[in-house]
This record gives structure tokens, C-alpha cells and sequence, in this order.
């Protein structure tokens, strides 16, 4: 049976897309705009920061949903 | 009787004496990212400690880091604070807070960071005097200033 050309492309399709995610950690220096009080997900500030503070107070991880001061003291 | 009005020739003069006397303070160095050699501080002990000015923590740690600074700078603790800000402005509207004995190094594009693999931030870094990386220190806590106060004075007293 003849052998197809191009057998290797979906293949290397394949890796490309496992791979194109591997880069995508954003390093610590760079949390500027990140650790801004707008880039906090939810749309009301208020419900938001109740949910984040039963949160907090059941798992005794202040700062854990992405404000800064959590128990590492470090952003 | 002096009427207001009559005061503000006066005033408008002092105000220009003031200015001329003091002028505008001078601005701070600060080094580039690529200006910055630790060879140039061997025989030092350095603490080389990497901020931001949104960084809270970094803002806690300031006092402490100038205090260090103040008190052992004088037997040989050099403290080198690397803004990771992307901005000039942000990273300058926090100088203020850093003790004027601390070298200043800007490194917007993170380059020393990247160098140094960042953990977290802030991160100190203890280097002792022949240039070895001997602790690394991510986030700070005012509960473990103290034993980072023992670890630099012991690094201090080596090598001397």
C-alpha cells in the first residue's frame, strides 16, 4: 500500500496546538495592570468583595482571589 | 489702614524668593537595568531587592529595607532597590520613600528579573561580600524582619 504524503501534517497540527499555550504564565514583574482593582472579575464591586470575604474567612486565605497581602506577603 | 489688595505685590515677591532660593529639588539617579553590575559592589554585602510601585507588600518593606540601610550601611551593606515598573513616572512617585543611600536601578522591561528568575514580589536577594547569592527572600512579612535583620548583620560580620 502506498504511503500518503503529508501523513506528518496533522500531527505536527497536533503538537502546535499543545504547544501554543506553553508560554502563556505571566511572570510576577509583569502584574501591573493585572493588580488593579478593575481587573478584578465580576461586574458589582460590592457582592464581589462580600463573596470574596466569606471566601477569605472560610478558607483563612486573605488575599487569595487576587488582591495583594496574602499569607506569602507578596502580588 | 492696609487694605488686602495692597499685599499682593508683596506676596508675589516673596513667593519668587522662595523659588529662586530653593529651586526645583534635584531629581534622583537612577540607574538603567543594563547600567547595573554587581561586580561593581564586590567587597560589599548587597541586598538586592526587586518592587514595584503597585506592588503593596513593596510598599511594607520599604521602611524596613531603608532602616537596614541606614544602620548597616556604614559596615558595608550595600541596598540596591530594582523598580520592575513599566512606567518612569509610577516608579518616581515612590522615591520618596526609599532611603537616598539606597541605589536606585529601573528595569521596565524586567531584564534583571528575568535574570534573576522572580519568584514573587518583593524578592530580596543577600549576596555576600564575594558575590555569592546566599538567601532569597519572596514577599515580606514585618513577623520575619527581624530574622532577616540577624541574617544580614552574621553576613556582615563574614569576610571581613
Amino acid at each position: 500500500m502506498r504511503r500518503r504524503d503529508g501523513w506528518w501534517l496533522p500531527l505536527a497540527a497536533g503538537m502546535a496546538l499543545l504547544g501554543g499555550c506553553a508560554s502563556m504564565g505571566v511572570q510576577p514583574w509583569e502584574r501591573d495592570v493585572l493588580s488593579q482593582p478593575g481587573m478584578t472579575p465580576g461586574e458589582d464591586v460590592v457582592l464581589t468583595s462580600l463573596d470574596e470575604h466569606i471566601y477569605f474567612s472560610k478558607e483563612a486565605s486573605t488575599g487569595g482571589l487576587g488582591s495583594g497581602g496574602g499569607g506569602c506577603g507578596c502580588n | 489702614m492696609l487694605r488686602p489688595r495692597s499685599f499682593l505685590p508683596l506676596l508675589a515677591c516673596l513667593l519668587l524668593a522662595t523659588g529662586a532660593v530653593a529651586g526645583e529639588p534635584a531629581e534622583r539617579p537612577v540607574l538603567a537595568a543594563a547600567e547595573f553590575a554587581l561586580a561593581d559592589h564586590a567587597g560589599k554585602v548587597v541586598a538586592l531587592d526587586f518592587w514595584a510601585s503597585w506592588c503593596k507588600p513593596c510598599k511594607a518593606s520599604m521602611p524596613w529595607l531603608s532602616r537596614m540601610q541606614q544602620q548597616y550601611g556604614g559596615q558595608g551593606l550595600q541596598t540596591v532597590a530594582v523598580s520592575v515598573d513599566a512606567d518612569e513616572a509610577s516608579m518616581r512617585s515612590r522615591l520618596g520613600d526609599i532611603d537616598p543611600g539606597i541605589i536606585v536601578v529601573f528595569d521596565p522591561k524586567g531584564e534583571l528579573a528575568a535574570q534573576y528568575k522572580l519568584e514573587g514580589m518583593p524578592t530580596t536577594y543577600l549576596i555576600d561580600r564575594a558575590g555569592k547569592l546566599v538567601a532569597s527572600h519572596v514577599g515580606y512579612r514585618d513577623a520575619d524582619a527581624g530574622k532577616r535583620e540577624a541574617e544580614i548583620a552574621a553576613m556582615l560580620k563574614e569576610g571581613k
